[in-house]
Parts: structure tokens; C-alpha cells; sequence
């Protein structure tokens, strides 16, 4: 069952290089248009630039797109009012990149639970406390940790407290912003265990952002791979691996760093060049400069994302190598 | 603990012994690293592995003599070209840093100073060693920036590093690194906040450059990744020592120390098929690691047994390719390979070095 | 740099600066006429009220608000800032009798100031905990609480009374020939004054920017080349100082013009400040007007100027 649908999104944003005469903006995400079924686990993977984290924001409430609709269970979330809305807010939620930034360092971890559980009837105060501690459990943390202030735990413990945050409200929904990208190398398993295990055992749907393809691997049923703001190919995991379409993809497969040195990454497979500024994107298919297929048409219509041949929920926005039947 | 080569042998371009750092801190004096030895060979990347807290960053950081006023070098000899780094004055490391050793460091941004043009930058860094007119300067500079795979050289010159992409800023900060061509660069975590297909070009560069001028990497990392594709030979860091010290191939197929092994278990990679599980180490870095006098990975580890928790831990060679500080590992407690592996990895290790030289002449 | 950018950028601040003038002069004169009517500031017990109503009248007094500001703002343009009240001296030659001491005061305040924080500042970051710099900070401290009326009166007991070196007043000797050496014994005393509480505060603000660049990445890239520590600092470091140091000038350059009426009273010296001070006491509508006005176009000149220099001081803010 579709839990969400994201259809045409577009967002942009004042460049803060305008002077006089045209206002430049940054697009940030562009046409986006996606879903996700209740239960999995999407993967978005992209480098700067790319919009992902921007999408994950759009969807759960924090920005509003330019263009385009958000359908939450069958709902545009830009139209529903007053309780529904309410609910709805609770029913998606997120988990911030950065554990040191993301939590009030002046509340205990105590007020920052029990407040919106107690603002939004999740919790009397006779039952508050008893929930958190429950909740506290749940991501693996001691219950002394309701009296202490974020500073007195490390970053994966503050992230594990982010978690539980996001869980307090029961959402359908998490948005994982980049959960592990600060934590060290030794205690991302921890939090990516973590959140599997909670997946699991509540049902929940996630939106798993990150930058990098292993860990997203790892996670994810199905991923979204994005580049300079639009989705470029979107395939479930193992098939985006073993039967890879987009050029761009390709190379970013390549240019991840496998931990084994007997593999060692073909200099052939790197990419050359920049990522291009999402001000002046170039035209027709943006990855079209650095892409070694690109012919004449490349320069000039931007690819829609079509299936490719023999798998339907494959989509690359590629033609070239979707008429190749591979890349 | 001696180094595993001999100081005198011509092909060591550093060799570190016994160094140890303490820090000044508002609570008294803290040691947060001690008892590192390694070297380095010509034409050598020898990674080094370890997260925050580690002591990879202060090692190199000590080598240099940029340590922030707060350390200072309590112990330990670092030989270079025949001198002691570590007993030198700044004025005497300046004949050295910049010229024989070089550093680039993670963020350009910040490291590169924001007022001055690119070229003002690379030109100070030629002309501090040579004796040669600005026009030649600005013209060795041109050649650096190309070579280091920047378009527009003649441009860059005259921008300043806040115009630049992140990628292009690091490829600037090893240009000024490779100014006065050094025997080897110090490349602490230089790539980290950098895109995956950037950080690949520059990775790449790296090698490129390494193989020919037969310079020396010291790269420093978190990410065993990278450590794979580029290092030679590898020093595991933790809490601020070095646990296992061996080569790359070695380090991946039999891991001496419990905590490299738990680090291959705990890191995903894109090549994992479905039902990897990634074992998550329990516990973090105890925060008083400095004043731990045992094993410092204890607390954390499956194989931890009483007499782990009271000993000093000492690096002790298990067989002729790895080093591992653990003394079960030494006593034959845990179950790992042999001598066979040794072999296997030097022969390896001598065909990548071939492959990777052939596909540089071909281009 | 980008001159174009810069070109238009400084159109832009002038063009704004216009209605920005304007607004602040209605204001200005909306305020003043809450204080009180300049008339009752001359007649005596004996006036009639007749006379009085024919005196304002005659100065222009009885006309409705906007009629008046617009009669004043039709005369600012043909360059006429209206007569004193009490004087009945053209404000503009009264301003430009006056602005000339006061710039001349404060200007080389202001430089004696910079002269001195500057290098005092960074060498005090430069030696952070130690003594000399823990008394470079307390000397500040004692700067900058110093009341400048009393660090006045002390300087004028030692050097007058006491020891009779230096005048105590005015700005040339009266009946003497005047000339440079005089002026500048005139001026070594409340220029002293005048700068040393904001020499105190320049040095505390210039040594914490300096301890904040020294903590900088970029600094320990540069050591790295093997350049040496003098060129390190020298080079790398004070260049960054130098934003800064410009907005520390920026924001005291409007003091150019406002002078101190303090200081300019206990020294006698014949500035702005005290004919400012007068014309508020008499309600001198012109003078205040004409005051103000030259005080916000300074002050708006001042934050153009410092824009400028920030531009060319720092180029990651150049505009496209």
C-alpha cells in the first residue's frame, strides 16, 4: 500500500549571488516525483547538490516546494487543516544529521520527550514519565538518561535520543536525514541496527538519506539515486547494483571505495569534472558534461524517468542506455 | 619497540620510534598518545586508520611541529633525511616542512587563507625554498595546477579559495604541497568532506603522483575504504596507540588485533550481498582512555578476559607481516592465520604496484 | 576585483541614502518641535504678547508644521540652512566656521588612537598569557573607566597649574601669531583626552580579533610551507586583521564631525560640540536642524566608505 506520493516536486531557492537585474535561484530539487509503500525502507543517495536532503525536508512538513504535491495516505499534506493537520505532523517525522546541533542543550532529555508527547495527548502526566522510559529502552539507553542534559552523552548516544524524539510521536513516517554521517566509523552500525530493528518491530516506513551507497545498501528495499536536484534512476537495491542503467549511478558505484584491496577501483570508471552548480544547471540532461555515452540529444531534452526494459519498477532517466537494454 | 626496518636502511624515508604526546588540558597534564612506532618507505602509502581520539591527527600534526601550543612531544625520536624531527626548533623544521615533508589537511576552505589569491599562496610556497624570480614562480605554479588536474590554471592564480568547489580547493592545497617536491605528503583526512566521485579524483591524483615520483603518502583516515584501495602498508590506531601495525592485503584477510577484525565486521560496503549483518561494536572510547594502562579496547571486546584488563598491552610482531598490540592475539589465543598469508600478501601487494605503474605509462 | 560590481554596488548605498536623508531629517524636526518654542528662549518678563506673535511671525514660526519643513527643505536645496535664532549667523558659516577644530581634533585623535591600539592590540594577542600582555589588557581597563572630564582636569592641574608646560584652553594663544607649533600645543591635551578611552576599548577589540585568527586552519597551512613564524603573522595573519581594524574606523569615523562637547568645553576649543551644545539649549531650530542633518550624512558617508574599504580588504565579499 502507498503510504506516500510525492508527484512533480520543485523547489528553488533566492541565490545569494543576485545583484541587480535577474534574481538567480538555486534549484534545489526539480520534477521530483516518487513513492513509497508502507513498511520499506527508501534509500536516497546523492552528493552535494543533489536536493536530498531538501526532499526530505519537503516531505515532512519543514518546506513548502514551489510546485508540486505531497499525497500522505491519499491526503495532499498542503491542503489538510486544522486537526487532520495536526495529525498529520505527528505521523511524519525526523531524524536530524547532526546529534551536537539537533537537541535543546539547555532542557534534561526528560522535557524534551515528555513535551510534545503531553502537547499532542500521547501521554498524561501521570503516564509521561513511564512512557519515556519505555521509549528510552526501546533505543537502546539507560533510564537514568531522562534526568541528564545532551551534553553528558556522546554523539551516538545523542542520536539514539534524537531517535527516540522522532519515535515519541508513533509516526508512520521517519525521515532519517543522514543519521550516521557524524558519528564515528565504530558506532554507525549501532544506530543503522537500531534503526532496522525498529523498522521491524513498529512498522515504520523510512526515508533513509545519506551520501553514502554502502550504508544505504544496507538499509534500504528500494533506492532513489539523485543528482543536481532530479532523480536519475530508482530501482530496488539489488537491481540497481547488478543491473545499473544511469551513467551516473555507475560512477558513483565506482568511485565508492570497497574495503577489500584486491579490489581496487578502475581509474576508467571515475568520473571527471565538477558537480555542477544548481544555479546554472547545464541543459538538456545535467550529467550530460561528464558522461562518457552523452551524443547531440543529450545537450538538448532532459530524460524522463522510464522503465527500463523488463523490470517495471526500474526507472532511469537515461535513454541511452535504456534503448542499449544496459549500460 | 623498535620500527620493523633498520633506521639506516636508505630506503626508510621516516621512521618513528617510542613518540608520545601530551596535552595541557584545564584538568592537568594528559597523555593522548604514547608508545608509536612506525616507517615509512620511499614510494610508500602507508595508511593510518583510527577514529576520533585515536592520535592519527597529533602524530602527523607532532611530525611537522604543529602541534597546537597546548602539546608538545614528551618522548620519542622521528627520523627524517638523518635528523630528529622532534628535537628540532621551528626555525630548523622550516628547512624541512614544505620542502622535504609536506601536509595537506581536511577542509581547504579553512586552511587555505581566504584574502590571498590561490597563486599568491603557491608562489609563497615555491619561492620559500628555491631561489627563483617571481616570473619563473608564476610559472612553476601554472604547471603545478595543471598537473594536479585543474583547468584554467592561469585563472585560478588570481581567484580566491571561496570561489573555488571544495574538490578544486583540495586539488589547489596539494598543488602547494607538491611546490618544492617532497619526499613525502602527510594527507590527514583530506578527503572526508569531500563528494564520493570527487574524493575518487583526488584518491586518484594521490596514487598518480605517489607512483611517479616515487613520493611517500602518510594518509590518514577514518574511512578502511580508502585504506584498501590506497595504503601499502597500514598502522591501526585506537585511543591513542597503535594496535596492529601490517600490510593492506594482511590487514583485510586476517586482522591480528580484535579491534581491526570488529572494524571489518562493523563497516558496510556496496559489494555486501543481502544477509551481510553488520556486527555494531558495543560501548564507545571510554572518555578517560588517557589514564588506561591496560588494554584500552577491553571494554569493548569479545575476546576480553581479566588478564587483558590488569596488563600493559605491548605491540609484538605475530609473524613477519603483522604487529598487534593484544596479548591473547600474541598467545596464540585467537584464532587467525599464519605465515602463509605473509607471503601471499607481499606477492600481491608487488602485482598491484606493477599494474597500477603500467596503466601510468600507458596513460 | 570586480570593479563593475563594486561600481554599482556604491550607486545603489547613494541611491538608498536619499529617502534614507529624508526620513531621518522629518523625524528630526518632528522631535524638536515637541521641545519647545525657541521664542521663549528670549524674551523677558516685559515682552508683550503682541510683540512675541509678531517676532514669530517674522522668523517664520507661525506656519503649519509641513509648511515649515517644506520651506526648510526648499531653502537646504539652494544651499541656505536658514539663520541662527539667537545668532542670526547663515548656519552653514557657522557650521564651517566650527567643523575645522572639530575634525581637526578628533582626526588626529582618531589617528593617535590607531596608531596606538593597532600595534598594541596585536602584540598583546601575540603574547597571550603572559604578563605583558595581562598589562596591556589592565592598562586598557583603566583607559577605558578613566571619566574623561577627570582624566581632563588631572591633565590640566599637572600641565597648567602645576608645571605650566602646555596651555589649558583655546586653540591659539590669544594675541599671539598663531602657527603650528602653537595649535599643536593646544591640541596635545584633549587630544590625549579624547582618545585615550577609545584607544582603551580599540585595543581590547583589536587583540580578540587577533586571538581569533590566530586560531585559524590557514595559519597552520602556512607554517606548514616552512615560511617561517615572523612571515606567518606578518603575512597571513595581519592581512586578516585588517577587516576588523576597518570596522572599528567605519564606526567611529562619524565622530569626525560630532566631536565631544565634553572635552571641547573644558578645553574652550572652538568646535561643533559646544555650538551644538548651545543652539540645543536655546531651541535654535536651524543650527540643530543643520547639525543633524551633517551629522547623518556623515554618518551615512562613513558606512558607505567602510563598505567600500570592506570590499577591497576582503575579497569574499565582492558583488556580482
Amino acid at each position: 500500500m502507498i503510504l506516500l506520493r510525492v508527484e512533480n516536486l520543485t523547489k528553488t531557492y533566492p541565490s545569494p549571488d543576485s545583484g541587480f537585474g535577474k534574481r538567480k535561484r538555486i534549484q534545489a530539487v526539480t520534477d521530483v516525483s516518487l513513492t513509497i509503500d508502507e513498511g520499506e525502507t527508501l534509500g536516497l543517495v546523492g552528493e552535494s547538490g543533489s536536493g536530498k536532503s531538501t526532499l526530505g525536508r519537503i516531505i515532512v512538513g519543514l518546506e513548502k516546494p514551489d510546485s508540486g504535491e505531497v499525497y500522505f495516505r491519499g491526503r495532499n499534506i498542503a491542503e489538510v487543516k486544522g486537526k487532520e493537520k495536526i495529525q498529520l505532523r505527528t505521523d511524519l517525522q525526523i531524524v536530524f544529521q547532526d546529534p551536537w546541533a539537533s537537541l535543546n542543550p539547555r532542557k534534561r532529555i526528560y522535557d524534551t520527550l515528555s513535551a510534545p508527547m503531553l502537547f499532542h495527548r500521547f501521554a498524561t502526566k501521570e503516564n509521561v514519565e513511564e512512557k519515556i522510559l519505555d521509549l528510552l529502552n526501546k533505543v537502546g539507553l539507560s533510564s537514568d538518561a531522562a534526568q541528564r542534559y545532551p551534553h553528558e552523552f556522546s554523539g551516538g548516544q545523542r542520536q539514539r535520543i534524537g531517535i527516540a524524539r522522532a519515535l515519541a510521536l508513533q509516526p508512520k513516517l521517519i525521515v532519517a536525514d543522514e543519521p550516521v554521517s557524524a558519528l564515528d566509523v565504530s558506532i554507525r552500525a549501532q544506530i543503522l541496527n537500531l534503526l532496522d530493528e525498529l523498522q521491524e518491530e513498529l512498522n515504520l516506513t523510512l526515508l533513509f538519506i545519506a551520501h553514502g551507497l554502502a550504508s544505504i545498501k544496507y538499509l534500504s528495499d528500494r533506492i532513489a539515486v539523485m543528482y543536481c536536484g532530479r532523480i536519475v534512476e530508482i530501482a530496488e537495491t539489488e537491481a540497481l547494483f547488478s543491473n545499473t542503467y544511469h551513467p551516473y549511478t555507475k560512477a558513483l558505484i565506482a568511485s565508492s571505495p570497497v574495503p577489500d584491496p584486491y579490489r581496487i577501483q578502475e581509474p576508467e570508471g571515475l568520473l571527471a569534472g565538477e558537480i555542477p552548480s544548481n544555479v546554472d544547471p547545464p541543459t538538456g540532461c545535467y550529467f550530460h558534461p561528464r558522461c562518457s555515452l552523452a551524443e547531440e540529444s543529450c545537450c538538448e531534452i532532459t530524460p524522463e524517468l522510464t522503465p527500463v526494459p523488463g523490470d517495471e519498477t526500474h526507472l532511469a532517466a537515461c535513454p541511452i542506455t535504456i534503448a542499449r537494454g544496459g549500460s | 619497540m623498535k620500527a620493523m626496518t633498520n633506521v639506516d636502511d636508505p630506503d626508510v624515508m621516516l621512521s618513528v620510534n617510542g613518540l608520545e604526546i601530551t596535552f595541557k588540558t584545564d584538568q592537568g597534564d594528559r597523555v593522548f598518545l604514547r608508545d608509536v612506532d612506525f616507517d615509512i618507505r620511499r614510494g610508500e602509502v602507508l595508511g593510518v586508520v583510527g577514529e576520533s581520539g585515536s592520535g592519527k591527527s597529533i602524530t602527523a600534526l607532532s611530525l611537522m611541529g604543529l602541534l597546537p601550543n597546548a602539546g608538545r612531544v614528551t618522548d620519542g625520536e622521528a627520523w627524517f633525511k638523518g635528523k630528529n624531527l622532534l628535537s628540532m626548533t621551528s626555525d630548523q623544521l622550516d628547512e624541512i616542512r614544505g620542502k622535504h615533508l609536506a601536509m595537506i589537511f581536511q577542509d581547504a576552505l579553512t586552511s587555505l587563507n581566504p584574502v590571498l589569491t590561490i597563486g599568491n599562496q603557491i608562489i609563497e610556497a615555491i619561492r620559500a625554498h628555491q631561489d627563483i624570480s617571481k616570473a619563473k614562480a608564476t610559472n612553476l605554479a601554472v604547471d603545478l595546477l595543471d598537473r594536479v588536474g585543474l583547468a584554467k590554471p592561469k585563472t585560478i592564480l588570481n581567484q580566491y579559495a571561496h570561489t573555488l568547489s571544495g574538490g578544486m580547493r583540495q586539488r589547489v592545497m596539494i598543488a602547494i604541497a607538491l611546490a618544492s617536491e617532497p619526499s613525502l605528503i602527510i594527507a590527514d583526512e583530506a578527503t572526508s568532506s569531500l563528494d564520493v566521485t570527487i574524493q575518487a579524483q583526488i584518491m586518484h591524483l594521490l596514487r598518480e603522483l605517489s607512483l611517479e615520483r616515487d613520493m611517500s603518502v602518510m594518509l590518514i583516515t577514518h574511512d578502511i575504504g580508502l585504506i584498501a584501495q590506497m595504503a601499502d602498508r597500514v598502522l591501526v590506531m585506537y585511543a591513542g596507540e597503535v594496535v596492529e601495525y601490517t600490510d593492506v592485503f594482511t590487514m583485510f584477510e586476517a586482522p591480528g588485533h580484535p579491534y581491526t577484525r570488529a572494524l571489518l565486521d562493523t563497516v558496510p560496503s556496496i559489494e555486501d550481498d543481502k544477509d551481510r549483518e553488520l556486527t555494531a561494536i558495543p560501548g564507545v572510547v571510554p572518555e578517560d582512555y588517557y589514564a588506561i594502562n591496560s588494554c584500552r579496547f577491553a571494554g569493548r571486546c569479545e575476546f576480553a578476559q581479566q588478564q587483558c584488563r590488569e596488563t600493559r598491552q605491548v605491540m609484538r610482531p605475530l609473524d613477519d607481516c603483522r604487529q598487534v598490540r593484544c596479548m591473547r592475539a600474541q598467545n596464540n589465543e585467537l584464532d587467525f592465520v599464519h605465515s602463509t598469508q605473509c607471503e601471499a600478501s607481499k606477492i600481491a601487494l608487488a602485482r598491484r604496484k606493477e599494474e597500477a605503474k603500467k596503466r601510468l605509462s600507458q596513460g | 576585483m570586480n570593479k563593475g560590481g563594486l561600481l554599482r554596488y556604491v550607486l545603489k548605498r547613494l541611491l538608498i541614502a536619499v529617502p534614507v536623508l529624508i526620513g531621518i531629517t522629518i523625524i528630526d524636526y518632528l522631535l524638536m518641535n515637541l521641545a519647545g518654542n525657541p521664542i521663549d528662549m528670549m524674551i523677558g518678563p516685559r515682552i508683550t504678547e503682541a510683540a512675541k506673535q509678531a517676532k514669530m511671525i517674522e522668523l517664520g514660526l507661525d506656519q503649519p508644521f509641513l509648511m515649515r519643513y517644506w520651506l526648510w527643505l526648499k531653502e537646504l536645496l539652494n544651499g541656505n540652512m536658514g539663520y541662527s535664532i539667537t545668532t542670526y549667523q547663515p548656519v552653514t558659516q557657522m557650521i564651517s566656521q566650527n567643523m575645522g577644530p572639530t575634525v581637526l581634533l578628533m582626526g588626529t585623535s582618531m589617528l593617535v588612537s590607531f596608531l596606538v591600539a593597532i600595534p598594541t592590540g596585536i602584540y598583546s594577542a601575540l603574547k597571550q598569557y603572559t604578563v605583558r600582555d595581562y598589562v596591556i589588557v589592565g592598562t586598557s581597563f583603566l583607559f577605558i573607566s578613566i571619566p574623561g572630564f577627570f582624566l581632563a582636569l588631572v591633565l590640566v592641574y599637572l600641565f597648567s597649574t602645576q608645571l605650566g608646560w602646555l596651555p589649558s584652553s583655546g586653540m591659539k594663544t590669544l594675541g599671539g601669531s598663531g602657527g603650528l607649533i602653537d595649535i599643536i600645543r593646544h591640541m596635545i591635551m584633549p587630544v590625549i583626552v579624547m582618545s585615550a578611552s577609545v584607544t582603551g576599548s580599540n585595543v581590547r577589540y583589536i587583540r580578540s580579533s587577533m586571538l581569533e585568527i590566530l586560531q585559524q586552519p590557514y595559519l597552520r597551512t602556512a607554517e606548514s610551507k616552512g615560511i617561517g613564524r615572523f612571515k606567518v603573522i606578518s603575512k597571513h595573519a595581519i592581512r586578516n586583521a585588517m577587516l576588523p581594524i576597518v570596522t572599528l574606523i567605519g564606526l567611529q569615523l562619524p565622530m569626525l564631525l560630532g566631536g565631544s562637547v565634553i572635552i571641547e568645553q573644558i578645553f574652550s576649543w572652538p568646535g561643533l560640540g559646544l555650538m551644538t551644545m548651545s543652539a540645543i539649549l536655546n531651541r535654535d531650530f536651524p543650527v540643530i536642524m543643520g547639525v543633524s542633518l551633517l551629522a547623518a550624512v556623515a554618518v551615512l558617508m562613513a558606512n558607505i566608505i567602510t563598505d567600500i574599504l570592506y570590499a577591497i580588504v576582503d575579497p569574499t565579499i565582492r558583488y556580482d
